[in-house]
């Protein structure tokens, strides 16, 4: 491990803790469980005292099917609670040729910094000419300045800089995304850390039997339907299926379909905007596309990354905006800014609603007109936003700070623990409201528990998880299905692997033991998943969250009057007391009982 | 009827046919599928037929003969089990393609904007007095 101080400049080669390895095995659960012990209540996240972790995990930079992400951690500036990001790409198997298995990064620089990591040197670079710049020229730059193509950066843009609420880190196009973790970076003065590696070949524990293991799990990857799909399709493959049913969040979440839904699908994109796959290291998937629009308002200098599903609802179905090349447009700027493009969209979204309901007029607004449809509006507030001007400002600072701003109330708002919710409709799938409030472990999140994607029939059943009615009344069942999600999304987020990529468990399990040298089955997986998710819950607590804080708004809850999704909801109310139930948890503190702690071998924390 | 006999296979047509929301899901739809149903259970040999499918209208159905390799732009494939638990309703189509329990092949954009017209199909399949093996 490396550790860097960057208000003293020391640079310290540490020993990975091998116990906590073992326990909380991966990136983000060794990172809990470490920044547990450095980090409270009063910690500012923007202050120098937070602790910033870039970890990979075991199989990162091996063969395994899509083991080439890293994760970022820290305190979240937006949540106030546990920020955790990963990114795909190359950064992370770069990292581990170095010989690092991660960096920990404490204090803040007075000036402009980049941190270069090669396997001989570690040195804190000059970056002042870099300050200002978009990502997308900060990976120019560092590359041409260092002299090869493939260094790997990872870096903030101006949002980052600003400390922009939301801003993310990139690397090659893609983005650790949500939770503020490029503001905390820039809270630190650090504009990039760039890595190149290259003697540190991948050892597994057992080479042969790992070898076996791998390419039974790439047979069964490279054989699902969701590889073929999100291979072609890419992650708005989904987009004509979510409207059909009323998964797809419309209108500020007011509606439940769109005919315009069509335009901006990924069948679409993949007819009209994609030019190749753009897979991140040892993916055989490959959702990630490049995309050109030749000609019109928003054409593209060339070849840019295509817009995720999240992007694409952010500036397509939730402004009803069904130009896709202009949520080309939209994402290019949010990539390059760094922004956040769940919580940026969205926020930019709850102003659409606004002005569109006469809540806000155009005076509030710096003289904009966001009607329903027209894009131009939300591509000048993504400008406002990475430089903190005007709107922008109130919108660097997230949805719940532009209700504050014009009195709205928060059962209007889009969030839960103040950050916005991805967009898989709860409406649709019930467990989705336990992903977006209760247990959260970094706020609303669809990758912690993605029960959209479990329900559709992922191979989860060895873990206990039944395939139930997406809007089943069976409020426990649902509950239960909720808790096996978030344990067994805790460790294969910290292993980090993409959660397209789903092998059933027991070859995952193979593929750990081959891999760590630990026995490794169901039930350990079980277990350490469990225990990392746990620890979440305990590192939230002690930065003051509580069950009252586990709410979902009124907008999310209320039935929609039209699409496969209308007149129906959970009962809220129900479910969050079913989840505790099924945790064991203390339903005025929020805490896990002793007896949970102790057989998770927590009890001393 | 016998499932998997020329009987019920023409029958199945008709049901796709006298199903409205299947018409109305599919009215943009062309393309024929091939379903081959492995052997599993009860079933000891492959079976395969074939669905034409056309603008919200099924255009024809038949087993297809060993050595006949119709032109078909999709294919539904998996074991005879898992067929039956489909068309008793008790396995979702999405689920049994995302579970693996199911294999379709073909374009995906046009697949992906199918999902109801699929369920419809499916759904056909409840109106078809089926004797299964």
């Amino acid at each position: 491990m490396l550790e860097v101080d960057l208000s003293s400049g020391e640079i310290t080669d540490i020993k990975l803790n091998e116990e906590i390895a073992e326990s909380f095995l991966g990136a983000t659960g060794y990172s809990v469980r470490y920044l547990y012990d450095f980090i409270d209540e009063d910690t500012d996240p923007l202050g120098p005292d937070n602790i910033l972790m870039f970890m990979t995990g075991p199989l990162c930079g091996s063969t395994v099917p899509t083991s080439g992400r890293f994760a970022v951690s820290a305190k979240s500036p937006y949540t106030g609670i546990w920020g955790e990001a990963n990114c795909g790409g190359y950064f992370g198997p770069e990292l581990k040729k170095t010989g690092y298995d991660g960096i920990i990064i404490k204090g803040k620089s007075d000036n402009p910094v980049y941190l270069n990591i090669t396997e001989d040197n570690v040195d804190l670079m000059d970056a002042t000419h870099l300050w200002g710049k978009g990502t997308l020229e900060t990976h120019d730059i560092l590359k041409k300045e260092l002299g090869s193509n493939m260094v790997r950066v990872a870096c903030i843009g101006p949002a980052g800089e600003k400390q922009v609420k939301f801003a993310t880190i990139a690397s090659e196009e893609k983005a650790a995304g949500r939770t503020g973790m490029g503001a905390v970076m820039g809270s630190k003065n650090l504009k990039a850390i760039t890595v190149r590696g290259k003697k540190r070949k991948y050892e597994a524990a057992k080479p042969e039997e790992f070898k076996e293991a791998v390419k039974n799990m790439l047979e069964n990857v490279n054989n699902s339907f969701t590889t073929q799909m999100f291979g072609m399709l890419g992650t708005p493959g989904g987009v004509d299926k979510y409207n059909m049913e009323g998964e797809l969040p419309i209108k500020y979440w007011t509606k439940g379909e769109w005919e315009g839904a069509f335009n901006i699908s990924g069948a679409t994109a993949s007819e009209k905007i994609y030019t190749k796959q753009y897979p991140c290291y040892s993916c055989p998937i490959g959702c990630a596309h490049k995309a050109s629009v030749s000609e019109g308002k928003y054409a593209t200098e060339g070849e840019v990354e295509s817009p995720e599903y999240e992007t694409i609802v952010s500036f397509g179905s939730l402004i009803l905006n069904d130009d896709l090349n202009s949520i080309v447009k939209a994402n290019t700027l949010c990539n390059d800014y760094g922004i956040d493009t769940i919580s940026g969209g969205s926020a930019i979204a709850l102003v659409y609603y606004l002005y569109n309901n006469g809540k806000i007029s155009s005076d509030d607004i710096d003289g904009l007109k966001p009607e329903w449809g027209e894009i131009e509006p939300a591509l000048e507030m993504i400008k406002k936003i990475a430089n903190r001007e005007g709107i922008g400002d109130i919108l660097a600072d997230g949805s719940n700070a532009v209700g504050e701003e014009f009195g709205i109330s928060q059962d209007e708002i889009a969030t839960s623990i103040g950050q916005e919710v991805p967009y898989h409709d709860l409406r649709h799938t019930w467990g989705m409201a336990l992903a977006y409030s209760v247990g959260t472990t970094r706020g609303p999140c669809h990758c912690a528990c993605d029960m959209y994607m479990v329900l559709l029939g992922l191979p989860f059943q060895d873990l206990g998880i039944e395939l139930i009615d997406r809007q089943s009344d069976d409020g426990k069942k649902t509950a239960k299905n909720c808790a096996i999600a978030y344990d067994y999304r805790a460790l294969y987020n910290s292993l980090v692997l993409c959660i397209f990529s789903n092998p059933p468990p027991d070859m995952v399990a193979d593929v750990i033991e081959t891999a760590t040298g630990l026995n490794f089955d169901i039930e350990r997986i079980k277990k350490t998943g469990e225990r990392i998710y746990t620890m979440k819950r305990l590192f939230n607590l002690k930065m003051g969250l509580t069950p009252k804080d586990e709410r979902l708004p009124q907008i999310l809850l209320k039935p929609l009057e039209d699409g496969g999704s209308a007149g129906k909801t959970p009962d809220f109310d129900k479910l969050k007391d079913f989840y505790f139930k099924v945790r064991d948890w203390d339903a005025e503190t929020g805490y896990p009982s002793q007896e949970i702690l102790k057989e998770l071998g927590l009890e001393n924390i | 009827m016998k499932i998997l006999s020329e009987e019920w296979v023409k029958e199945f047509g008709k049901a796709i046919n006298n199903n409205p929301s299947y018409k109305e899901a599919a009215a943009w739809w062309t393309g024929d599928m091939l379903v081959h149903v492995e052997p599993s259970g009860p079933l000891d040999h492959d079976v395969k037929f074939f669905l034409g499918l056309h603008k919200g209208e099924c255009t024809g159905t038949h087993i297809i003969k060993e050595g006949d390799n119709p032109d078909c732009e999709f294919i539904l494939a998996g074991p005879y089990d898992n067929f039956v638990k489909v068309a008793k309703g008790e396995l979702d189509t999405i689920q049994g393609v995302m579970s693996g329990k199911l294999k379709l092949t073909g374009n995906m954009a046009k697949l992906m904007r199918a999902t109801r017209a699929a369920q419809e199909i499916v759904n056909s399949l409840q109106n078809i007095d089926t004797e299964f093996l």
